[in-house]
């Protein structure tokens, strides 16, 4: 019984979980790269920094395969609040240039007070039996 | 139906659940513990109606202002020291309620005669006398308080670019959240009718320390 709840659960984070970026990176202070497949890297940069709530931001994001720009993908990221359910705020990215992709969005103000979030970026192939590739930047906003 | 109002409406249903509930409920707690032994349960039932009425319209309203400006940004970044003010009320209302129900409603007089006369007199009066339709108004304001979920309906009523499909965009969201807080409202309605003595003075205490929460997150004391 405690072995197939834990076999459950460890399904559970390993289907749900996308690559969270290491606690070193912080989009706060710059650019963030993480692998979001086998063989594809994704930076995803924030700006204005410092990074505010209720404040138009612009998420860059980059795809990379070895040394050039992984093409074949349409890009959008969602903005989530851990453990609490804030709606499904999506930032629609268009192309903007070889394996680049930008749009404009918002992170709302939580009232209470919280300010941890994630971006997941999510890299739809154009090929529609390839499952989408995620990649999750957690980040605080400045306020 | 548009798909865009399907989407507004199932995230206040989900929202009202999984958010609504843990983040207001203790007000619709609160009011309807300190006012169902007054009303009854029948009027105490549409007391909570008439709060959401009241903050369904504010939604609705702040929703069609968000659509004409076409950006949520610019209001929003208007409205943040009003909702702050708005938590300071909210969280003041609570402390009165949570004084009366814990059994010194002589001091909350005295503290009404001079302190905070101004505003905690029109909130007593407010909750002590008249019917249910009184917290329509309440209702009204209390849908200022600042909310994450509600900004992103806010947020997605400003993208519609227009006032009145921002207004229905934010409707079809503040109508999904009334089934979670009318449930919580009666079921905590149901709880103050049955509470006495000692049971019902805690949750007198209980609403004095999330009224103290509250305002301290309007004052931006975040920490707590």
């Amino acid at each position: 019984m405690r072995s197939s709840a834990t076999i459950l659960l460890g399904a559970i984070l390993a289907c749900s979980c996308a690559r969270r970026a290491p606690a070193a990176c912080d989009l706060q202070a710059g650019p963030c790269t993480l692998p979001a497949g086998p063989d594809v890297l994704v930076t995803l940069e924030v700006s204005p920094r410092p990074i505010r709530a209720a404040a138009e931001l612009t998420f860059t994001v980059e795809t990379r395969r070895g040394p050039d720009p992984a093409a074949g993908f349409a890009a959008e990221i969602s903005l989530q609040m851990p453990g609490m359910f804030m709606g499904e705020n999506r930032v629609a990215l268009a192309a903007a240039g070889a394996g680049r992709h930008r749009g404009k969005g918002t992170v709302v103000r939580c009232g209470s007070g919280r300010r941890d979030w994630v971006a997941e970026v999510i890299l739809r192939p154009t090929d529609p039996a390839a499952p989408p590739l995620r990649a999750a930047f957690p980040f605080t906003v400045a306020e | 139906m548009r798909a865009d109002l399907v989407l507004a409406l199932t995230t206040g249903l989900i929202g009202g659940l999984g958010h609504c509930v843990g983040m207001c409920g203790p007000i619709v707690g609160a009011l309807a513990i300190s006012a169902a032994p007054a009303l009854g349960p029948r009027r105490s039932a549409m007391g909570q109606l008439a709060y959401n009425a009241g903050r369904v319209t504010t939604y609705s309203f702040l929703g069609a202002v968000m659509g004409f400006a076409g950006s949520f940004v610019n209001v929003a970044g208007r409205l943040a020291g009003l909702q702050d003010a708005v938590s300071v009320v909210a969280g003041l209302l609570m402390i009165v309620m949570g004084l009366a129900a814990a059994g010194v409603a002589g001091w909350a007089r005295r503290v009404e005669a001079r302190a905070g006369g101004w505003l905690i007199a029109p909130a007593a009066k407010l909750l002590r006398d008249g019917g249910a339709g009184r917290f329509y108004p309440l209702g009204l304001l209390l849908g200022l308080l600042p909310c994450g979920l509600s900004s992103w309906a806010f947020l997605g009523a400003a993208a519609t670019g227009g006032a009145l499909p921002g207004l229905l965009f934010a409707l079809c969201f503040a109508l999904g959240t009334v089934p979670a807080l009318l449930l919580a409202g009666s079921a905590a309605a149901l709880l103050g009718a049955r509470l006495r003595g000692a049971l019902y003075r805690a949750g007198g205490v209980l609403m004095i320390l999330l009224g103290a929460l509250f305002a301290a997150r309007g004052l931006g004391f975040h920490a707590l």
